[in-house]
């Protein structure tokens, strides 16, 4: 009889109709997204799942401040990360963890953690292993989910299923030719530029004043020669960027260019480079390190090299080919124009620059802020 | 076109992101639980979470490494389970549950482990729903050890949960001689109280209730029984005071809030059930009858705690989690206004559970969606069961005969 009262101390709990479990069972969510060199994510991790396993109220009072929080963060972090693991076919991945802060889940607070696996290049798949918590609650979940060429695949982390394979997708032809294409459309900078230099594509410096080109196929020979010089130039910047044999910091890269753009539009107003050429080609140049900025979120593995950079530029030309042909009917119309060389060319060219001129700015300012 | 320099990076970022669905914008931007924002607090003195003191949170930082590695002793695992499972029943947190499971380590996988580990296996899986393997556990334990109290016990329940009342009624009555007279009345009573007998067993239990020496908490369970007994006969004044009685002995229960909360709801009476469950918004099952009284008063927290409840079954959702399909499916109908949605929940879920509420939030959204033809198998339930219930009988009525 002792016995079966020691037992039954909680007997009639399940005779009494069941109340759903009321709290939130023990969760953790982890957010990863493919990167060049891996996988990177943020980690959210319940203070509560914490608090058993590690301790984080200092002094026990049951209410869990900052203060406290902070004061543990590095073994939070050396906790969490001793349990979580990427490895690809050819080695291990190495994982750099920081704290970000905290973060409001439905039934309470996460400390929220950055995650950055730098696995092998040649990686085509990543395996994980989420072994977190199970030790301490059987019950714990990892909910994940893994975002690559715009495919989320979630899973779930158990105590049965603590490893997940994430295959590296190499990225389509068709969609690297279209990032080229989107990264010349969006990036208006690289557009303001080309019209600068094609502004005066239908005059002919005479001496020392503007002139209407003869006739319009001298028109499209330099128009053809301008965007030539510019897109061998930014080639060439592009695949020695991306090679990584030449690598400009990005905020100097991004000044530069907003630079070029005020050089090009002064060339308008006070001709000092006769040769559009000259000037297509030598700023064209910096152009070829802002469009590699963008390539180095594709992940360029060492096969795909050549691939990944000949669809983008492709792109790229491609792009500036579709604008170039929008802006060549415009060119015949002002080519007549009288107004064009006294006032149309100075005003529009004095708008591009200001234009630039502003990005210059912030772009500068924001070197000094962070400098 | 002079953007800031900041939002035009970030919209050339924005370009790959889309086309080639790299970024984190993608996985931040999903209608998910990670939606939330993460900030850095600004003050050492803001308070993130309040957390359970005392030892027993503490056991797995122990210096003694008392943890799963620890040498596979059955006994001590199973205390330590114990104790688990008994604060999961006093707070209804799962994390007791998934505590209890860690401590019984690698006796968890075992086929034949020893008894005891079988029959706190069972209330685990039990309290996951996991009815099947946990009657299997039983079973083998009573095998093992047929006069064991608490496996007929938990497998009584495990019965009655699934309306196999015969089975139940037959481990009460080997019950007998084996435990206090409180165990084997309840053991009935639970039974009796959905076949049509409440009043009947209302009075052995509470004869059963007037022995001396009771632990607290069985009278606050016995009590919370004689609770539901009342209300089944429609008693709803005995009712609630026996909720209240519950309450005052033991102020943390859940049950009794949750079944007080019901009766009062069913009456009208919202701006009681708000008073009586405002500080539970914790506790999904609360939070879910909190809510739909405050819909009734058109509270403003309304709509936070409406956000607050689809979020935590988004997050169940997620985890794969269906034990709250009972409590969803009342939330869709009563909160939601998604009858079809709430139908198909509450049947699901019947297929699994088949207490008094799971019939009753069938009939209601069979109804209120206009399909009662879908409610056929939980009307031949209700039927063959005899469940008396002024408010099953009232939706019974509206059934097309």
């Amino acid at each position: 009889m002792t016995r079966a009262v020691a037992v039954l101390c909680f007997a009639l709990a399940l005779l009494v109709p069941s109340l759903a479990r009321a709290h939130k069972p023990s969760d953790s969510y982890l957010m990863l997204e493919k990167t060049a060199t891996g996988v990177r994510g943020r980690w959210d991790i319940a203070l509560r799942d914490l608090e058993p396993a590690i301790g984080l109220d200092a002094d026990q009072d049951g209410k869990l401040n900052w203060k406290e929080l902070r004061a543990r963060l590095p073994t939070v972090i050396a906790y969490a990360t001793a349990r979580l693991n990427a490895r690809s076919a050819t080695g291990v991945c190495r994982l750099a963890a920081q704290p970000q802060g905290v973060v409001a889940h439905s039934d309470g607070k996460y400390v929220a953690l950055s995650l950055d696996f730098s696995c092998p290049s040649d990686a085509t798949s990543v395996t994980l292993v989420y072994d977190f918590l199970f030790d301490v609650d059987a019950q714990h979940r990892g909910v994940s989910s893994y975002t690559d060429e715009g495919k989320v695949q979630p899973f779930v982390f158990g105590k049965n299923r603590r490893s997940v394979v994430l295959s590296r997708v190499i990225p389509r032809f068709s969609s690297i030719v279209g990032l080229g294409i989107e990264h010349i459309w969006s990036g208006y900078d690289h557009l303001l530029f080309l019209t600068a230099l094609l502004l005066p594509a239908v005059l002919r410096r005479r001496d020392g004043a503007w002139q209407p080109a003869a006739d319009f196929r001298s028109v499209l020979l330099d128009v053809l020669r301008t965007v030539t010089a510019f897109t061998l130039a930014h080639s060439l910047t592009l695949a020695l960027s991306t090679a990584h044999w030449v690598v400009l910091p990005s905020r100097f890269v991004e000044s530069a260019i907003a630079a070029s753009i005020v050089l090009a539009a002064l060339n308008n107003l006070f001709p000092v480079l006769d040769a559009d050429r000259t000037l297509a080609f030598g700023l064209g140049l910096l152009h070829g390190f802002g469009f590699a900025a963008v390539l180095s979120d594709v992940g360029l593995s060492g096969s795909s090299f050549l691939r990944t950079l000949f669809g983008f530029n492709l792109g790229v030309e491609l792009g500036q080919l579709a604008v170039v042909v929008a802006l060549l009917p415009v060119l015949h119309l002002l080519r007549r124009s009288r107004r064009y060389p006294t006032w149309g060319l100075p005003v529009a060219s004095t708008a591009v620059m200001l234009v630039a001129c502003v990005w210059l700015a912030e772009r500068a300012f924001d070197l000094k802020i962070i400098s | 076109m002079a953007m800031a320099n900041g939002r035009r990076r970030a919209w050339l970022l924005g370009v790959p992101i889309s086309l080639l669905g790299l970024a984190a914008a993608l996985t931040l931007a999903r209608p998910t639980a990670a939606t939330a924002a993460v900030y850095v607090p600004r003050s050492d003195d803001e308070l993130l979470e309040t957390l359970p003191v005392g030892a027993q949170n503490r056991w797995l930082q122990a210096p003694t490494g008392a943890n799963a590695h620890a040498p596979a002793d059955a006994a001590s695992s199973v205390a330590r389970a114990r104790s688990e499972l008994i604060q999961y029943q006093a707070s209804s947190d799962p994390r007791y549950l998934g505590r209890a499971e860690a401590a019984l380590g690698p006796f968890w996988e075992q086929p034949n482990p020893p008894q005891p580990v079988l029959v706190l296996r069972a209330r685990i899986r039990q309290s996951n729903h996991e009815f099947s393997v946990a009657l299997s556990d039983l079973d083998h334990a009573l095998l093992m050890d047929p006069q064991d109290p608490q496996a007929l016990l938990d497998r009584a329940s495990i019965h009655t949960v699934l309306g196999r009342y015969d089975a139940a009624r037959s481990d009460c009555s080997r019950l007998e001689g084996l435990t206090a007279s409180l165990y084997v009345s309840a053991c009935r009573a639970a039974i009796a109280g959905v076949t049509g007998s409440a009043r009947a067993a209302a009075d052995d239990l509470a004869r059963a209730l007037l022995v001396p020496g009771l632990e607290l908490e069985d009278e606050c369970w016995a009590e919370s029984l004689l609770g539901e007994l009342s209300t089944r006969v429609g008693d709803w004044a005995a009712a609630e005071a026996h909720f209240l009685g519950v309450l005052a002995a033991c102020p943390s229960d859940s049950y009794a809030k949750g079944a007080l909360a019901d009766l009062w709801l069913a009456r009208g009476r919202n701006a009681e059930v708000v008073r009586l469950l405002a500080e539970q918004v914790q506790k999904d099952a609360l939070l879910l009858r909190l809510t739909i009284a405050e819909r009734g008063l058109h509270s403003p927290e309304f709509s936070k705690h409406l956000e607050d409840l689809s979020q935590r079954f988004e997050e169940a959702h997620l985890r794969g989690s269906s034990v709250h399909r009972r409590e969803e499916a009342r939330f869709e109908l009563a909160l939601r206004d998604a009858p079809e949605r709430a139908l198909a929940l509450a049947l699901s879920n019947f297929e699994v559970q088949r207490e008094t509420a799971d019939v009753q939030i069938a009939l209601e959204a069979a109804l209120a969606a206009g399909k009662p033809e879908r409610a056929q198998a939980v009307l031949a339930f209700v039927r063959a069961s005899g469940l008396e219930d002024p408010q099953i009988a009232r939706l019974l009525a509206r059934f097309p005969r």
